[in-house]
């Protein structure tokens, strides 16, 4: 009976540090930390224990609304497990990446950060379809209310284009659920997860397409996208770290808590077809990060593309493309975060996020030029990183269900190795130039920050069979599932 | 029954108030009373009962209305605390009309007998004119409490004429004996269910007798837009339920695809006018006529869940309406432009930089209004949903969510403005009192958002 | 034989009477409708509301007659001509206050569709009903209801009166 605690604790330290740490950043910041750190610690204890076999302490079952059935159920597996456990590590090293600079109404920030938190907590591990559907939305208001108060005014247009997509898409969701809801007289997901195999082909085509849109929105996937290069360079980096690091999760869990299990025959109907649109948004996206100039714009189009593999792995239906994916949300995550830290830090040191006036900064900043380089080898897939084992996992998994689709996406690892090793080589080597002159080198607290990411970065590549047994039986429980129908 | 007598009596005391040298007295003693009125509204709670000669029913269903009418005005009425300053005021005239007028709602929600329903709107309705024209000097004021006399003095006629015929196929004005169609008088029935359903429709400012609703909400002074959204709206379905699930519940297959017509009407009329509104209230107007959109989905569904439905979406649009009002109320107090109060929408600019109290109320409001999960408005558009849904009308469903979509877009213009760095706005002093009343709306509002069920549990 | 006189009598006068009332309603209505002067039009609602008040006597209410013509003869029709001839100020006789009818095909046609249903119900329902003998003490029955089970009603009427007091005092004041 821990994880209401993991929801809540976050909870409390957003209150603590929004009522104590008023107009004192330093304060406000490391209440913040602190909440965030010991919610890791109790969800650390209790991820032990439940691979230990004690899945008591990591589930919850209260009615919520007695008379109208639902119920705050929660229970978590390898897969919720493992991204709860993402958002547990990333939320305290975004909170460690604002250390350098000033935010006014800093309390208000790192109160909205944790808010986040908890609500993706509540996400991931969410067992009644109005409980998820609640949490869902609940998670983008706090990252919108960053986006918009700390952004300028082209980030609140574009973070509100962001919001207004992904509003219409979970409305469609909520409809589907009422459906389901009122189909099943029951909010419960497993109930309707063994009904749902039963439901006739029409109703789970709509069912799957009214999921998809609002996950593919989320994601973004391709046609979907449109909102996603803007807000994510307009806004402000805590607000683009959450979003893409974090958020967009949410999609392609979305997919595998939900529209998978819920439309399943539909799901199996239309996987080729999703896979192709997912398949083009990753060569599109891989196609255009090549040409963008702003650092931000050019990692944003890579995390769209990336975004595309997920969606198509998750698709494959089978255990590696699936099993891959779940990887590779893991390793995107800690991946996209890193980056638009190294940018941030860019940026605050010179000024600048435009590729054609920066070079020449591993000569000044040796220390930020190795930190970028490992995180940037974990995104191009390099063997022994992070990145290799999701998505050599993935095209294996997408080359058996489709070889023609495998082998478009297989390109898109030379694609992705083209623009991000241009991103190092236009940023990193040549000839500095009066804004990289004089860049101080990283230290204290942004060199630790990079370090634990950069240390995730190799774990997690050398390592990944840990992870990947944590969620081997929830991905096999769900193939079971769908090789049913 | 009891808060009938407290309020008609305060009522008057209130006027012999209006005699004594001291005006100041006025305000505290009118919260007073209805707080009395409150008090006595809970001395029938669990002793359900029907009084003089089936003219009005108690139970606790009706008793938690009142309670909602009575708190509902109180919290508005907190904002009218120093009014004596402004000339126009007449403050002991001004909070009897208030008290009347609440007999009048209550008896919105406790009717048995039709007469009382007609008293009831009347009641309310001419308070209502009266207090649209309370500021005499405003020339939009005199045109809105003119423009909304004429409309409503024509609802009643509707509404009186369809209860004529109603009375003529029943031979009585009880609600309590069901109706059906069939045999000689359905003629006489059919067009008196039409007819009072378009006088009372009329009242909730549903599409498409919604005509009125922009320019009265734009004329009458905040404090009684904020009334008239709230307490009319929240008396007037409550009326709308009883009629429909007692006495013209045989009626159902009738008055159903009438009901689900509106319900669409109103939810685009609403929703796409609001659109383009640069006058903040003006876009509570459309606001307000979306909602009885939403609210009239609730009369689609199964009866039994409907009454919770309503109660509780009223509660929450409520909350988040005097929210919205309380502060452009507090903000348009020292912005006077061409003689007039300042109440267009870019009045919220930079308020976030100026006063974060007041923009932190005007975004819970909004947020709760556009139905964003975390606050109470989500947890009222799911229970309608919900409704809708178990009759099956998914394709109002499809309608209402689209709809839902398009009012993020009118909601967040405050919030995005008031988020704006730049500010036209000098400082801004709030009342003790106000602030009370902010607390109370917007903690309301987040803690329905969380537990819907304090709410749902009642009934 | 005189009986049958006297029963004949009486049912040609109560024809009579009712054709009168019920042309002088119609009549004075649809005079109303298409007149262009607002003083005739005055003069066409008045005939209109005496011939319904006729028609309520006819009916054995006569309560209801007494009281129309008391607030609809007396009250709002001088009201009426008060207004006409306060605002009227014209030299000639064009300089009168002009009535324009708006969506009169509309509203004619509403308005036959009315008549035409309530006719159809009425002829078809013809006998079925039969009505109450007028009791001879009606309007003592009336009082008395008013003040016993009635009384909510009265006493709401008062507070609803009290309102339009209230309200009207508040306009009008400075």
């Amino acid at each position: 009976m821990l994880i209401h605690l993991i929801i809540l604790i976050p909870l409390a330290g957003a209150l603590i540090s929004l009522l104590a740490g008023k107009n004192n950043q330093s304060l406000s910041k490391n209440i913040a930390l602190l909440g965030s750190l010991i919610s890791l610690v109790v969800f650390i204890y209790a991820a032990i224990q439940h691979q230990a076999g004690n899945t008591e302490l990591l589930s919850l079952n209260k009615p919520w609304l007695p008379e109208m059935n639902l119920a705050l159920k929660f229970s978590v597996d390898g897969i919720s497990l493992l991204l709860i456990a993402l958002s547990q590590v990333l939320i305290p090293l975004i909170i460690l990446s604002t250390s350098k600079i000033e935010y006014h109404k800093s309390h208000l920030l790192y109160a909205l950060i944790l808010v986040t938190q908890s609500a993706l907590v509540g996400v991931f591990s969410a067992k009644d379809i109005f409980l998820f559907y609640f949490f869902f939305e609940a998670a983008l208001v706090p990252a919108y209310f960053i986006a918009l108060n700390w952004g300028n005014k082209e980030s609140s247009k574009a973070s509100f284009k962001m919001f207004i997509y992904t509003i219409f898409g979970s409305l469609i969701m909520l409809v589907a659920l009422v459906f389901l809801y009122s189909k099943g007289q029951t909010a419960d997901m497993d109930a309707l997860i063994s009904t749902a195999e039963f439901m006739p082909s029409g109703v789970q085509r709509a069912l799957f397409w009214a999921f998809l849109l609002a996950f593919a929105i989320k994601m973004p996937l391709f046609p979907m996208h449109t909102w996603q290069p803007d807000a994510y360079t307009t806004s402000p980096t805590p607000a683009t770290m959450l979003l893409s690091g974090l958020l967009s999760k949410m999609g392609v869990y979305g997919l595998i808590r939900i529209a998978l299990p819920l439309s399943p025959w539909a799901a199996e109907h239309y996987s080729v077809i999703v896979i192709g649109m997912a398949v083009i948004g990753l060569i599109y996206g891989s196609i255009i990060a090549i040409k963008q100039d702003s650092i931000k714009r050019l990692i944003a189009y890579s995390s769209f593309a990336h975004m595309g593999l997920m969606a198509a792995g998750v698709f494959s239906g089978n255990i590696e493309g699936l099993q891959g994916a779940v990887f590779q949300m893991l390793a995107h995550g800690v991946n996209a975060v890193g980056l638009f830290f190294v940018a941030k830090i860019i940026f605050e040191r010179t000024g600048s996020r435009s590729l054609s006036s920066l070079g020449g900064l591993n000569k000044t900043a040796p220390a930020l030029s190795i930190f970028f380089m490992i995180i940037l080898l974990g995104s191009v897939a390099l063997p022994l990183t992070n990145g290799f084992v999701g998505e050599f996992l993935m095209l294996k998994g997408l080359f058996e269900k489709h070889q023609l689709l495998g082998i478009i996406a297989g390109l898109s690892i030379i694609l992705g190795a083209v623009y991000m090793l241009r991103l190092f080589q236009k940023t990193m080597f040549g000839e500095s130039n009066e804004l990289t002159e004089s860049v101080e080198d990283v230290s204290g607290i942004e060199k630790l920050t990079l370090a634990i990411i950069s240390g995730l970065v190799i774990l997690m590549g050398v390592f990944p069979n840990v992870l990947l047994k944590v969620s081997e039986p929830a991905s096999e429980a769900l193939l079971n599932l769908l090789a049913k129908i | 029954m009891y808060p009938i007598i407290s309020l008609s009596v305060t009522g008057l005391l209130t006027l012999f108030l209006g005699f004594s040298e001291n005006k100041k007295i006025v305000f505290p003693a009118s919260i007073a009373f209805l707080l009395i009125a409150l008090a006595t509204a809970f001395i029938d709670w669990n002793a359900p009962g029907f009084y003089f000669n089936d003219m009005l029913q108690v139970n606790n269903t009706s008793i938690v209305f009142w309670a909602i009418l009575i708190i509902s005005a109180i919290l508005i009425m907190g904002f009218s605390e120093g009014f004596e300053r402004f000339e126009f005021a007449q403050p002991a005239e001004y909070f009897a009309i208030v008290q009347f007028s609440l007999v009048g709602a209550i008896m919105m929600v406790s009717f048995k007998n039709l007469i009382m329903l007609f008293l009831g709107i009347e009641i309310l309705s001419v308070a209502m004119y009266v207090l649209t024209g309370a500021d005499k000097r405003n020339i939009r004021g005199n045109e809105a409490a003119l423009k909304y006399f004429l409309m409503g003095a024509f609802a009643t006629g509707i509404l009186l004429f369809g209860m004529a015929m109603f009375y003529g196929a029943t031979g009585t004005f009880n609600i309590g004996s069901g109706v059906f169609i069939g045999g000689d008088n359905s003629f006489f029935l059919w067009i008196g269910c039409t007819f009072m359903l378009i006088g009372m429709l009329f009242k909730v400012a549903a599409a498409p007798f919604h005509l009125w609703t922009p320019d009265v909400y734009e004329g009458a002074p905040t404090i009684f837009t904020a009334y008239m959204s709230t307490i009319v709206k929240t008396a007037g379905f409550v009326a709308l339920f009883k009629v429909l699930s007692t006495t013209f519940s045989g009626l159902q297959d009738f008055w159903w695809i009438m009901i689900a017509v509106l319900v669409t009407l109103s939810l685009m009329i609403g929703n796409i006018g609001a659109v383009s509104q640069n006058s903040f209230k003006r876009l509570m107007a459309y606001s307000s006529i979306s909602h009885a959109g939403f609210m009239l989905l609730a009369l689609l569904g199964d009866h039994e869940n409907a009454l919770g439905s309503i109660m509780f979406y009223s509660v929450v649009y409520t909350l988040a309406t005097i929210s919205a009002f309380g502060v452009l109320m507090v903000v348009s107090k020292e912005r006077i432009e061409k003689g007039r109060v300042y109440e267009q929408n870019d009045l919220f600019k930079g308020l976030a930089q100026n006063n974060g109290f007041l923009a932190t109320v005007l975004i819970i409001a909004m947020l709760s209004l556009a139905g964003i999960p975390l606050t109470g408005g989500f947890w009222g558009k799911f229970f309608v949903f919900r409704d809708a849904a178990s009759s099956g009308l998914f394709w109002v469903i499809i309608m209402a969510v689209l709809m839902s979509a398009i009012a993020i877009y009118y909601y967040f213009k405050p919030v995005l403005l008031s988020m704006s760095k730049k500010t036209s706005l000098e400082s801004i002093t709030i009342n003790p009192l106000a602030k009370f009343i902010f607390a109370i709306t917007t903690f309301g509002t987040i803690v329905l958002g969380i537990f819907p069920w304090i709410l749902r549990s009642l009934f | 034989m005189e009986d049958w006189m006297n029963q004949l009598d009486w049912a040609w006068l109560q024809w009579l009477a009712l054709g009168i009332f019920g042309f002088g309603a119609v009549g004075g209505a649809l005079y109303l409708f298409f007149t262009k002067n607002i003083l005739y039009g005055a003069y066409g609602l008045l005939t209109s509301l005496i011939s319904v008040g006729g028609l309520f006597l006819m009916n054995g209410a006569e309560f209801l007659a007494v009281s129309q013509i008391m607030v609809y003869v007396g009250g709002i029709l001088i009201l009426i001509m008060f207004g006409i001839m306060l605002s009227a100020k014209g030299e000639k006789k064009e300089d009168a206050l002009k009535v324009v009818n708006v969506n009169s095909l509309v509203s004619l046609l509403f308005a036959a569709v009315m008549a035409g249903g309530l006719i159809f119900y009425s002829v078809k329902m013809g006998g079925s009903r039969s009505l109450a003998e007028p009791s001879a003490e009606q309007v003592q029955d009336l009082g008395m209801s008013l003040m016993t089970t009635q009384v909510l009603v009265l006493e709401l009427v008062g507070v609803l009166l009290l309102i339009v007091l209230i309200g009207a005092s508040y306009i009008a004041k400075k």
